[in-house]
């Protein structure tokens, strides 16, 4: 009888282990899925600055609206997933960064080779933290290996 | 005792730096209408919550906050008795401070 009772319990605990297991693994996927859904938005972005920079000043305001627009809802995502501190300062001098270069092209400024390597230096840099110093680093590693 | 301005209130998409050719959501008007006169209006904190504005510009919030260095109010000042509220993305902080330090007087 109490081997039953045993075997019962351990079948229990096991299937409960198998659920929690299973639900931290979907949670982590999902959170992975997020940030990789803001490195997309982070490229879409510096594809827009970069067709702004190649557009004549006086008609970039609707370019402009929607790289501002992107930009804030980029910065808004990635506080709501990278919750350690550290980390999102890292992302944070970045995100200041292209702040500038958006300015600069808000005020006119041309494309150079120069603003380019820097627009590819932030945009690498964003997804480096992204990737590297949040808390989901250890997961992103597992399941896309990279 | 502080005041606070919700920038989304009045302005619920800032964008560009001058009334002309940007208009009434530029960084000037906000900056003579509405944060000048705060900062005149007493000594004490100046309260910017910028959480609600559904994009910022940063030629906006260089204008409306570097500006305020060229229209004489002192450096030390704006970074002493500003302070920016930006909950959801706190990257602005940040980047409306680099702007305030980057200003030269006119």
């Amino acid at each position: 009888m109490s081997g039953i009772v045993d075997t019962l319990i351990s079948a229990a605990v096991g299937f409960a282990a198998g659920m929690v297991g299973s639900t931290v693994n979907e949670r982590l996927k999902s959170g992975v899925g997020s940030l990789e859904a803001e490195l997309k938005r982070l490229d879409d972005l510096h594809d827009k600055i970069t067709s702004l920079l190649l557009t004549p000043p006086a008609e970039r305001i609707s370019l402009l609206r929607e790289a501002t627009a992107m930009r804030r809802r980029l910065g808004i995502n990635l506080r709501a997933l990278v919750t350690d501190a550290p980390a999102f300062q890292s992302i944070s001098q970045r995100l200041s960064r292209l702040d500038r270069v958006i300015g600069d092209a808000e005020d006119g400024a041309p494309s150079t080779p120069e603003r380019e390597q820097e627009l590819e230096e932030i945009a690498r840099g964003v997804r480096q933290a992204v990737k590297s110093r949040s808390v989901l680093s250890g997961s992103w590693r597992l399941l896309r290996g990279r | 005792m502080a005041e606070t301005i919700q920038l989304a209130e009045r302005f619920p998409f800032p964008f560009g730096r001058y009334r002309d050719p940007h208009g009434d959501a530029s960084g000037e008007v906000f900056r003579e209408e509405v944060l000048l006169p705060a900062f005149r209006r007493s000594n004490d904190t100046v309260v910017v919550d910028l959480d609600g504005a559904r994009g910022l510009s940063p030629s906006f919030l260089e204008e409306a906050f570097g500006g305020l260095v060229r229209r004489g109010v002192a450096r030390a000042e704006v970074l002493k008795r500003l302070k920016i509220k930006s909950a959801l993305d706190p990257s602005f902080v940040e980047t409306i401070n680099n702007y305030v330090r980057a200003a030269k007087p006119a």
